[in-house]
Protein backbone atom coordinates (compact mmCIF):
# COMPACT_ATOMS: atom_id res chain seq x y z
CA UNK A 1 0.00 0.00 0.00
CA UNK A 2 1.06 3.36 -0.87
CA UNK A 3 0.61 5.92 1.61
CA UNK A 4 0.50 9.74 -0.08
CA UNK A 5 1.45 12.39 2.40
CA UNK A 6 -1.09 15.47 2.57
CA UNK A 7 -3.12 14.10 0.29
CA UNK A 8 -6.70 15.39 0.87
CA UNK A 9 -9.61 12.53 0.79
CA UNK A 10 -12.16 12.60 -1.42
CA UNK A 11 -14.79 14.29 0.44
CA UNK A 12 -12.11 16.81 1.43
CA UNK A 13 -12.07 15.75 5.25
CA UNK A 14 -8.76 15.98 6.56
CA UNK A 15 -7.48 14.35 10.16
CA UNK A 16 -5.96 16.59 12.40
CA UNK A 17 -3.61 16.38 15.41
CA UNK A 18 -3.83 19.01 17.60
CA UNK A 19 -0.48 19.63 19.72
CA UNK A 20 -1.72 22.43 23.44
CA UNK A 21 1.43 23.12 25.08
CA UNK A 22 -0.50 26.07 26.54
CA UNK A 23 -2.44 26.35 30.05
CA UNK A 24 -5.74 27.38 30.24
CA UNK A 25 -5.45 30.63 32.85
CA UNK A 26 -1.94 32.01 31.65
CA UNK A 27 -2.29 32.66 27.94
CA UNK A 28 -4.66 32.66 24.77
CA UNK A 29 -3.53 29.58 23.23
CA UNK A 30 -5.60 27.06 24.71
CA UNK A 31 -8.91 29.16 24.44
CA UNK A 32 -7.96 29.49 20.59
CA UNK A 33 -7.41 25.47 19.95
CA UNK A 34 -10.82 24.68 21.40
CA UNK A 35 -12.23 27.58 19.16
CA UNK A 36 -10.25 25.64 16.62
CA UNK A 37 -11.04 22.53 17.29
CA UNK A 38 -15.18 22.72 17.21
CA UNK A 39 -14.74 24.94 13.78
CA UNK A 40 -12.87 22.04 12.77
CA UNK A 41 -15.57 19.21 13.41
CA UNK A 42 -18.48 21.42 12.49
CA UNK A 43 -16.51 22.10 8.95
CA UNK A 44 -16.45 17.89 8.71
CA UNK A 45 -12.77 16.98 9.85
CA UNK A 46 -11.77 14.42 12.09
CA UNK A 47 -9.36 14.99 14.97
CA UNK A 48 -7.34 12.00 15.07
CA UNK A 49 -5.86 12.59 18.46
CA UNK A 50 -5.92 15.97 21.34
CA UNK A 51 -2.38 15.88 22.86
CA UNK A 52 -1.80 18.04 25.92
CA UNK A 53 1.79 18.59 26.39
CA UNK A 54 3.84 20.88 28.71
CA UNK A 55 1.48 23.65 30.52
CA UNK A 56 -1.10 22.14 28.31
CA UNK A 57 -1.88 19.12 30.40
CA UNK A 58 -3.70 21.15 32.56
CA UNK A 59 -6.04 21.60 30.17
CA UNK A 60 -7.30 18.14 31.46
CA UNK A 61 -7.47 19.43 35.18
CA UNK A 62 -11.03 18.53 36.77
CA UNK A 63 -10.12 19.95 39.66
CA UNK A 64 -10.54 24.04 38.43
CA UNK A 65 -12.99 26.32 39.44
CA UNK A 66 -13.77 29.14 38.00
CA UNK A 67 -15.77 32.59 38.21
CA UNK A 68 -19.44 32.64 36.94
CA UNK A 69 -18.35 34.96 34.09
CA UNK A 70 -15.41 33.03 33.20
CA UNK A 71 -15.23 30.28 30.62
CA UNK A 72 -13.91 26.79 32.40
CA UNK A 73 -11.62 25.94 29.38
CA UNK A 74 -10.67 22.32 31.09
CA UNK A 75 -14.69 21.60 31.49
CA UNK A 76 -15.10 22.78 27.58
CA UNK A 77 -12.28 20.32 26.28
CA UNK A 78 -14.12 17.79 28.49
CA UNK A 79 -17.91 18.79 26.69
CA UNK A 80 -16.41 18.45 23.63
CA UNK A 81 -14.44 15.65 24.08
CA UNK A 82 -17.17 13.17 25.46
CA UNK A 83 -19.49 14.77 22.79
CA UNK A 84 -17.51 13.77 19.92
CA UNK A 85 -15.81 10.59 20.69
CA UNK A 86 -12.23 12.05 20.61
CA UNK A 87 -8.97 10.71 21.41
CA UNK A 88 -7.38 13.01 24.36
CA UNK A 89 -3.85 12.20 25.47
CA UNK A 90 -2.65 14.06 28.03
CA UNK A 91 1.36 13.56 28.67
CA UNK A 92 2.59 11.54 31.60
CA UNK A 93 5.86 13.39 32.49
CA UNK A 94 4.51 16.66 31.85
CA UNK A 95 1.34 15.97 33.92
CA UNK A 96 2.76 14.32 36.75
CA UNK A 97 4.98 17.08 37.59
CA UNK A 98 1.68 19.72 37.29
CA UNK A 99 -0.30 16.96 39.56
CA UNK A 100 -2.43 16.09 36.56
CA UNK A 101 -2.67 12.80 37.84
CA UNK A 102 -5.79 9.84 36.63
CA UNK A 103 -7.03 6.93 39.47
CA UNK A 104 -4.15 4.86 38.43
CA UNK A 105 -0.93 7.54 38.71
CA UNK A 106 -2.65 9.03 42.10
CA UNK A 107 -2.46 4.91 43.75
CA UNK A 108 1.03 4.89 42.06
CA UNK A 109 2.34 7.90 43.47
CA UNK A 110 0.25 7.49 46.85
CA UNK A 111 -1.53 10.56 45.99
CA UNK A 112 -5.01 11.74 47.77
CA UNK A 113 -6.88 12.63 44.72
CA UNK A 114 -7.23 11.97 40.95
CA UNK A 115 -6.94 14.95 38.78
CA UNK A 116 -7.51 14.05 35.40
CA UNK A 117 -10.75 14.15 34.03
CA UNK A 118 -12.02 10.85 32.28
CA UNK A 119 -12.12 12.27 29.45
CA UNK A 120 -8.15 12.24 28.45
CA UNK A 121 -5.91 9.23 28.93
CA UNK A 122 -2.53 9.82 30.54
CA UNK A 123 -0.05 8.48 27.91
CA UNK A 124 2.95 9.16 26.20
CA UNK A 125 4.95 11.18 23.83
CA UNK A 126 4.59 7.63 20.81
CA UNK A 127 0.77 8.73 21.23
CA UNK A 128 1.54 12.02 19.46
CA UNK A 129 4.12 10.75 17.27
CA UNK A 130 1.63 7.51 16.31
CA UNK A 131 -1.21 10.36 15.92
CA UNK A 132 0.68 12.30 13.61
CA UNK A 133 1.67 9.15 11.06
CA UNK A 134 -2.15 8.98 10.79
CA UNK A 135 -2.59 12.44 10.66
CA UNK A 136 -3.16 14.83 7.16
CA UNK A 137 -2.28 17.63 9.81
CA UNK A 138 -0.46 18.94 13.07
CA UNK A 139 -1.56 22.42 14.70
CA UNK A 140 0.40 23.57 17.57
CA UNK A 141 -1.19 26.04 19.95
CA UNK A 142 0.93 27.73 22.88
CA UNK B 1 5.03 23.41 -0.92
CA UNK B 2 4.25 26.16 1.10
CA UNK B 3 3.36 25.95 4.76
CA UNK B 4 0.74 28.15 6.46
CA UNK B 5 2.70 30.49 9.35
CA UNK B 6 0.35 31.26 12.75
CA UNK B 7 1.83 33.85 14.34
CA UNK B 8 0.59 34.26 17.80
CA UNK B 9 2.54 37.38 19.26
CA UNK B 10 3.25 40.46 19.10
CA UNK B 11 5.81 42.02 17.19
CA UNK B 12 8.26 42.61 20.09
CA UNK B 13 7.39 39.22 21.15
CA UNK B 14 8.68 37.38 17.83
CA UNK B 15 12.44 37.03 16.62
CA UNK B 16 11.88 38.60 12.75
CA UNK B 17 15.29 37.05 11.80
CA UNK B 18 13.83 33.51 12.91
CA UNK B 19 10.76 34.89 10.61
CA UNK B 20 13.06 36.09 7.82
CA UNK B 21 14.77 32.29 7.80
CA UNK B 22 11.92 30.19 7.68
CA UNK B 23 9.27 32.14 5.75
CA UNK B 24 9.39 31.60 2.09
CA UNK B 25 7.94 33.77 -0.86
CA UNK B 26 4.99 31.61 -1.60
CA UNK B 27 3.94 30.74 1.77
CA UNK B 28 1.06 32.43 3.52
CA UNK B 29 0.92 34.15 6.95
CA UNK B 30 -2.12 34.20 9.63
CA UNK B 31 -1.98 36.65 12.66
CA UNK B 32 -3.57 35.67 15.32
CA UNK B 33 -4.30 36.63 19.53
CA UNK B 34 -1.24 39.35 20.14
CA UNK B 35 -0.02 38.53 16.71
CA UNK B 36 -2.96 40.70 14.76
CA UNK B 37 -0.80 43.89 16.20
CA UNK B 38 1.18 43.38 13.53
CA UNK B 39 -1.14 45.31 11.39
CA UNK B 40 0.54 48.53 13.63
CA UNK B 41 4.24 47.81 12.56
CA UNK B 42 4.66 51.01 10.49
CA UNK B 43 7.12 52.57 13.12
CA UNK B 44 8.21 49.26 15.10
CA UNK B 45 11.61 47.81 14.15
CA UNK B 46 9.42 44.97 12.81
CA UNK B 47 8.36 47.61 10.11
CA UNK B 48 10.74 45.33 7.63
CA UNK B 49 9.26 42.44 8.49
CA UNK B 50 5.99 44.25 7.80
CA UNK B 51 6.83 45.21 4.48
CA UNK B 52 7.54 41.58 3.33
CA UNK B 53 4.39 40.32 4.35
CA UNK B 54 2.35 42.51 2.61
CA UNK B 55 3.90 41.19 -0.24
CA UNK B 56 2.48 37.72 1.17
CA UNK B 57 -0.84 35.81 1.10
CA UNK B 58 -1.63 37.16 4.58
CA UNK B 59 -4.56 37.06 6.99
CA UNK B 60 -5.65 38.66 10.38
CA UNK B 61 -7.99 36.81 12.85
CA UNK B 62 -11.04 38.49 13.04
CA UNK B 63 -12.16 37.62 16.54
CA UNK B 64 -8.97 38.61 17.73
CA UNK B 65 -8.92 41.86 16.18
CA UNK B 66 -12.45 42.82 17.74
CA UNK B 67 -10.87 42.20 20.54
CA UNK B 68 -7.69 44.61 20.83
CA UNK B 69 -9.75 47.12 18.83
CA UNK B 70 -7.35 47.17 16.53
CA UNK B 71 -8.48 48.36 12.36
CA UNK B 72 -6.84 47.13 9.51
CA UNK B 73 -4.76 49.16 6.73
CA UNK B 74 -6.45 49.32 3.43
CA UNK B 75 -5.53 45.96 1.51
CA UNK B 76 -5.18 43.55 4.62
CA UNK B 77 -7.31 40.69 4.77
CA UNK B 78 -9.65 38.76 7.53
CA UNK B 79 -10.62 35.77 8.31
CA UNK B 80 -12.69 34.40 11.15
CA UNK B 81 -11.94 30.56 12.99
CA UNK B 82 -13.96 28.75 10.39
CA UNK B 83 -11.45 30.78 7.91
CA UNK B 84 -8.33 30.16 9.78
CA UNK B 85 -9.51 26.06 9.51
CA UNK B 86 -9.92 26.07 5.65
CA UNK B 87 -6.62 27.71 5.21
CA UNK B 88 -4.70 24.96 7.76
CA UNK B 89 -7.02 22.54 5.34
CA UNK B 90 -5.38 24.48 2.12
CA UNK B 91 -1.61 24.83 2.67
CA UNK B 92 0.06 21.27 3.22
CA UNK B 93 1.25 22.24 6.55
CA UNK B 94 1.43 24.60 9.36
CA UNK B 95 4.29 26.16 11.45
CA UNK B 96 3.33 27.92 14.78
CA UNK B 97 5.19 31.24 16.04
CA UNK B 98 4.09 31.45 19.97
CA UNK C 1 3.61 1.84 10.63
CA UNK C 2 3.97 1.59 6.91
CA UNK C 3 3.82 5.45 6.13
CA UNK C 4 6.70 7.30 6.67
CA UNK C 5 5.79 11.19 7.55
CA UNK C 6 8.59 13.70 8.28
CA UNK C 7 8.76 16.09 10.96
CA UNK C 8 11.02 19.13 11.61
CA UNK C 9 11.90 20.09 15.03
CA UNK C 10 12.53 23.95 15.17
CA UNK C 11 14.94 24.36 18.28
CA UNK C 12 14.57 27.97 19.16
CA UNK C 13 14.64 28.70 22.37
CA UNK C 14 17.69 28.68 25.13
CA UNK C 15 18.18 26.39 27.56
CA UNK C 16 16.81 26.26 31.14
CA UNK C 17 15.00 29.50 31.41
CA UNK C 18 11.80 27.76 29.74
CA UNK C 19 10.92 24.21 29.39
CA UNK C 20 10.57 24.32 25.76
CA UNK C 21 14.11 23.43 24.86
CA UNK C 22 13.56 20.18 27.15
CA UNK C 23 10.32 19.52 25.63
CA UNK C 24 11.28 19.83 22.18
CA UNK C 25 14.30 17.27 23.11
CA UNK C 26 11.80 14.64 24.36
CA UNK C 27 9.81 14.67 21.03
CA UNK C 28 13.14 14.06 19.03
CA UNK C 29 13.49 10.99 21.30
CA UNK C 30 10.00 9.85 21.51
CA UNK C 31 10.22 9.87 17.21
CA UNK C 32 13.65 8.49 17.18
CA UNK C 33 11.91 5.54 19.02
CA UNK C 34 9.40 5.25 16.38
CA UNK C 35 11.50 5.42 13.67
CA UNK C 36 9.91 8.76 12.24
CA UNK C 37 11.97 10.58 10.01
CA UNK C 38 13.45 13.59 11.79
CA UNK C 39 15.24 17.01 11.33
CA UNK C 40 16.11 18.76 14.71
CA UNK C 41 16.93 22.25 13.29
CA UNK C 42 18.90 25.18 16.22
CA UNK C 43 18.11 28.50 15.29
CA UNK C 44 17.61 32.23 16.83
CA UNK C 45 18.42 31.69 20.52
CA UNK C 46 17.78 27.80 20.75
CA UNK C 47 22.13 27.39 19.13
CA UNK C 48 22.93 28.18 22.66
CA UNK C 49 21.81 24.94 23.40
CA UNK C 50 24.77 23.43 22.02
CA UNK C 51 27.20 25.53 23.51
CA UNK C 52 30.01 23.24 25.45
CA UNK C 53 30.61 23.43 29.11
CA UNK C 54 27.32 24.18 30.38
CA UNK C 55 27.04 23.21 34.25
CA UNK C 56 23.41 23.32 35.25
CA UNK C 57 23.74 21.81 38.90
CA UNK C 58 23.38 24.80 40.86
CA UNK C 59 20.48 25.99 39.40
CA UNK C 60 18.55 22.18 39.54
CA UNK C 61 18.56 21.49 36.07
CA UNK C 62 19.78 18.79 33.89
CA UNK C 63 22.46 19.67 31.38
CA UNK C 64 20.73 20.28 27.88
CA UNK C 65 24.33 20.41 25.84
CA UNK C 66 25.10 16.91 27.62
CA UNK C 67 21.47 15.36 26.25
CA UNK C 68 22.10 16.83 22.83
CA UNK C 69 25.41 15.11 22.39
CA UNK C 70 23.49 11.84 22.73
CA UNK C 71 21.44 12.23 19.61
CA UNK C 72 23.80 10.43 17.54
CA UNK C 73 23.09 7.04 19.73
CA UNK C 74 19.49 7.55 19.19
CA UNK C 75 19.85 7.97 15.57
CA UNK C 76 19.26 11.27 15.08
CA UNK C 77 21.81 12.59 12.40
CA UNK C 78 19.88 14.94 10.62
CA UNK C 79 20.95 17.78 12.89
CA UNK C 80 20.91 21.47 11.47
CA UNK C 81 22.57 24.89 12.79
CA UNK C 82 21.26 27.80 11.21
CA UNK C 83 24.33 29.64 10.46
CA UNK C 84 22.61 33.12 10.76
CA UNK C 85 22.13 32.23 14.22
CA UNK C 86 25.56 31.36 15.28
CA UNK C 87 27.10 34.70 13.90
CA UNK C 88 24.53 37.12 15.58
CA UNK C 89 25.57 35.33 19.08
CA UNK C 90 29.32 35.99 18.31
CA UNK C 91 29.72 31.60 18.28
CA UNK C 92 31.78 29.14 15.97
CA UNK C 93 31.17 25.88 15.13
CA UNK C 94 34.18 24.99 17.65
CA UNK C 95 31.82 26.09 20.77
CA UNK C 96 29.42 23.53 19.99
CA UNK C 97 29.03 20.20 21.42
CA UNK C 98 28.75 18.14 18.74
CA UNK C 99 29.36 18.27 15.16
CA UNK C 100 25.75 19.84 13.14
CA UNK C 101 25.70 21.03 9.64
CA UNK C 102 25.89 24.24 9.40
CA UNK C 103 22.38 25.87 7.10
CA UNK C 104 21.49 28.87 5.33
CA UNK C 105 17.98 30.62 5.01
CA UNK C 106 17.58 28.88 1.24
CA UNK C 107 18.36 25.45 2.70
CA UNK C 108 16.37 25.86 5.56
CA UNK C 109 13.15 26.93 3.31
CA UNK C 110 13.70 24.07 1.59
CA UNK C 111 13.83 21.64 4.54
CA UNK C 112 10.96 22.72 6.02
CA UNK C 113 9.06 22.94 2.34
CA UNK C 114 9.39 19.06 2.42
CA UNK C 115 8.72 18.32 5.91
CA UNK C 116 5.14 16.68 6.50
CA UNK C 117 4.42 18.33 10.26
CA UNK C 118 6.85 21.63 11.75
CA UNK C 119 7.06 21.09 15.16
CA UNK C 120 7.95 24.91 16.67
CA UNK C 121 7.38 25.06 20.64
Amino acid sequence: MTFLANTPKASGALRYTLLINAAPQSSQGAKTALRFAESLLQMGHNIERLFFYGDGVLNASSLSVMPQDEINIPAAWHALIEANGLSSVVCVSSAIRRGIVDTAEAQRHELYAASCYTSSEIGGLGQLIEALSNSDRMLSFG
Amino acid sequence: MSSLHIIAKAPSSVSVAELNALVDDEDVLIFIEDGVYFARTECSPAASFAQKFRQLECYFLKEDLAARGIDLLEGMQTVDTRGFVALSARLPRCVSWY
Amino acid sequence: MPNKKSISLIARRAPYGSDGARRTLDIAFAAAVFEQPLNYIFIGDGVFQLVAGQNPIEISSKPQGAALETLELYGINEVFVHRGSLLNRGLTESHLVCSANLIEDCALKKLIAESTYVINL
